[in-house]
């Protein structure tokens, strides 16, 4: 194996490619959230957004710089959150992370130590859950269980003061658009899981919220329900137009559903964005290893280059045109560059490409693996490779069957410093058509 | 004297099953198939007698459950022969002349029938006053942390831990000190001691076990903190908080020395009356006033396990 010469072979064409997919989704993060802005749900009175002071009308909700101080440890950290009308958006993170903290503060459970908290536009950092325009839909769904399903929904219509035939009337048709009607006399003991569920959620729509906040609604309902009920609730978003903050660990339910994704770690928003985004280009390394899966790698940055180097003499090493990231270390702050010295390399399974070596080499560096596993996951195979440069997952189309030795190409590299996305670069890929001739700068098919 | 006892020690047998669902099944259902003071002993009977497939499997346990049967009920029912028994000697196992006289003696000497008025008087009243002044405690140690709650519940729990006579001639010198000797207040507030930790107890486990997101989902529903209490909280806590209230009503009921301290002579309830009875009526009579006695506990025995833990309502409680 010899070292091959940065601009050679089929890493000759990547710097196209790579500018177009960094610049491109960042800019497209902004734009996808205030898109579907349309309101389509009447609220008279309590949700009509209020001309605040400070509170930024056009908002749903708004957190600015928010804070809780939960025994002696900062839960939520300066947190920064803007939700347009409309927008069905997903707090992700870990257990304990303070999403449930967030969602809690948002709905008045607890009060903020810092920060304010705008609903509507309006400053409602001090109001209690009583008279806030969120409805929140648990948990545990916490129906009243001393209650029938019927009267668990008027509840909250005769709290504010309607009237017992017009309040039973609302209740019914909510009733009806979740397909419960004949369960109105029944108690919430008698329902199942998913029935309980969507009483829960008729009882936080009636009183149609300015924003209906979902605290891991789904956690409790069995696989197949969970997925149904998933593409219900999206529905049901769409139609009314609620806006919506849904809390979830569920990394898959969040990609899937929400229209922007709002990733938590230790009580911090590490990015904000539209779920493709999220997934591919998780702006810290602890986005991109919560979201997805991922292959981890030592690297180097020498004046935007990104250096692979695997062997035992430093004899193999594959030089890249790195692209640095258009991200910013704040809303102001300034760009985050590619400094030069080590960097942390991303891949996620589906852009590691194995080729059985079936033609001769080419005098190119080529990363070579064993085949160790081949999971079977329906659709795709999961191959485990030992590589020098550490043991790489790919996903490959089903049934490929690679066995033994085979070549490893890297397709799209996240680079991360300080845990931060600074860049991307875009490894070889050979075609399974015989080697180009050496110096030809065509190998980058993708 | 044992149909004293035996009305003490249902009261007892509840206090101690109050704090577990399952328990009270034991004593309730011998309320309604066999009699008071078979509440003394625990539920072992009483699931055996609810399944007799189980106790026709061993005879050892069906000869213990005629053994325990015999040794409750027996006494009770010599109390009951007693209350009718005119002439009853030795060799005979039934008396030999029946009589309702020891009846009319008791309901129509005029110091029995007073009894039973003012017994029936205090007990309501320390009922709810305890209820009044426990309540909203009892709210407050099942939902808020405070510095000195554990300690707090410890010393209501305390006034149980010493001999009861030696508490009441303590608190009896309060009395005199406050002119409260021989008044009303001053029995309401001796039998007040002991019904105080019952009130506390028993509905700060039943707040205790209603999930603060029932509260949360009422407040979030727009519901103040009254509408919230009143129709979320308290409805789920009742079932508990009705058992103390039974309690604290058979305890106030039941409660002879501090009454007897502070009361006499201008209060005499009917658990004083027992002593003078005692020592002043032939034992027929005391018989009698003893099965009065344990009329109330053995109603409101059977409303708790009628109303409170019936389990249809068990059923709707349970989610999931």
């Amino acid at each position: 194996m010899t070292t091959a010469p940065a601009g050679s072979g089929m890493l000759g064409a990547a710097p196209d490619g790579t500018t177009a997919d960094g610049a491109t989704t960042d800019g497209a993060t902004t734009d996808g959230a205030t898109t579907d802005g349309a309101t389509g749900w009447a609220t008279p009175g309590q949700a009509t957004p209020g001309r605040g002071p400070e509170g930024t009308a056009a908002l749903s909700l708004e957190l600015r710089s928010v804070g809780k101080v939960l025994g002696g440890r900062s839960v939520v950290d300066g947190l920064d959150l803007q939700v347009p009308p409309g927008e069905l958006l997903c707090i992700l993170g870990p257990s304990g992370c303070g999403k449930t903290t967030t969602l809690r503060m948002i709905a008045g459970f607890m009060q903020p130590d810092s920060g304010r908290v705008f609903i509507g536009g309006k400053d409602m950092t001090e109001f209690g859950a009583q008279h806030r325009p969120t409805a929140m839909v648990f948990q545990n769904y916490a129906l009243w269980p001393h209650m029938t399903v019927l009267r668990n929904i008027t509840f909250g219509l005769r709290a504010r003061g309607m009237s017992k035939s017009a309040a039973n009337e609302r209740a019914y048709e909510a009733l009806r658009l979740v397909g419960l009607g004949p369960h109105a006399t029944r108690l919430p003991g008698g329902l199942s899981g998913g029935e309980q569920q969507r009483v829960a959620l008729a009882r936080a729509m009636v009183l149609e919220p300015a924003v209906l906040l979902m605290d891991e609604p789904l956690s409790n309902l069995d696989a197949q329900l969970r997925l149904r009920v998933r593409e219900e609730l999206v529905e049901l978003q769409q139609r009314t137009g609620v806006t919506m903050i849904f809390v979830t660990h569920d990394q898959d339910e969040a990609l899937s559903i929400a229209h922007r994704v709002a990733v938590m770690s230790e009580g911090r928003l590490d990015q904000v964005d539209p779920p493709a985004t999220v997934y591919r280009d998780p702006a810290t390394a602890f986005v991109a290893g919560f979201v997805g899966r991922l292959n981890v790698m030592a690297g180097t940055v020498q004046r935007a280059l990104l250096s692979l180097t695997w062997g035992t003499n430093n004899m193999s090493t594959i030089s890249l045109p790195a692209t640095p990231s258009s991200a910013r270390s704040g809303p102001d702050g300034p760009a985050i560059g590619l400094v030069d010295g080590p960097v942390e390399v991303a891949v996620r399974p589906e852009e590691v490409f194995l080729t059985d070596v079936t033609y001769p080499g080419t005098g190119q560096v080529f990363l070579e693996g064993n085949v160790v596993r081949t999971l079977s996951r329906g659709h795709f195979d999961e191959v485990l490779v030992t590589t020098p440069l550490g043991t790489l997952r790919a996903y490959v189309a089903a049934g490929t069957g690679h066995a033994g030795v085979v070549r490893v190409n890297l397709g799209r590299m996240l680079l991360y410093q300080s845990d931060r996305l600074v860049g991307t670069a875009i490894g070889f890929q050979l075609s399974h058509l015989p080697a180009p001739p050496p110096g030809q700068a065509d190998g980058l098919a993708r | 004297m044992s149909a004293a006892a035996g009305v003490g020690t249902a009261g007892v047998g509840t206090a101690d099953v109050g704090t577990g669902e399952l328990g009270l099944r034991g004593p309730s259902a011998q309320v309604g198939g066999a009699g008071p003071a078979t509440a003394h002993e625990p539920g072992v009977a009483a699931r055996r007698h609810w399944r007799p497939s189980r106790v026709a499997g061993t005879g050892a346990s069906g000869l213990l459950l005629v053994g325990l049967g015999l040794f409750i009920l027996a006494p009770l029912g010599m109390l009951v022969l007693w209350a009718f028994a005119d002439y009853w000697f030795f060799p005979s196992a039934f008396p030999s002349v029946w009589t309702l006289s020891w009846w009319k003696t008791v309901f129509s000497g005029g110091d029995l029938s007073t009894a039973v008025m003012w017994s029936f008087i205090f007990a309501p009243t320390v009922m709810v006053i305890s209820a009044v002044v426990c309540l909203p405690a009892a709210y407050v140690f099942a939902r808020r942390e405070f510095l000195g709650k554990r300690a707090m519940m410890m010393t209501l729990f305390a006034t149980n831990a010493f001999p009861k006579m030696g508490l009441y001639i303590a608190m009896a010198s309060v009395l005199y000190a406050l002119n409260l000797m021989g008044t009303f207040m001053g029995v309401v507030i001796i039998q007040l001691l002991n019904t105080l930790v019952i009130m506390t107890w028993i509905p700060a486990a039943a707040f205790a076990s209603v999930p603060p997101s029932l509260e949360e989902a009422a407040r979030d529903a727009g519901a103040g903190p009254w509408r919230t209490f009143f129709r979320v909280t308290f409805p789920l806590a009742s079932p508990g908080i009705v058992v103390a209230l039974i309690l604290a009503f058979l305890a106030s009921f039941d409660e002879a020395q501090g009454t007897f301290l502070v009361g006499v002579p201008n209060y005499v309830t009917m658990p004083v009356q027992m002593y003078s009875l005692v020592s002043d009526y032939p034992g027929p009579a005391t018989a009698v006033f003893a099965i009065l006695l344990t009329i109330p506990s053995l109603v409101l025995l059977a409303l708790v396990r009628k109303h409170v833990f019936s389990s249809t309502l068990a059923e709707g409680y349970r989610l999931r």
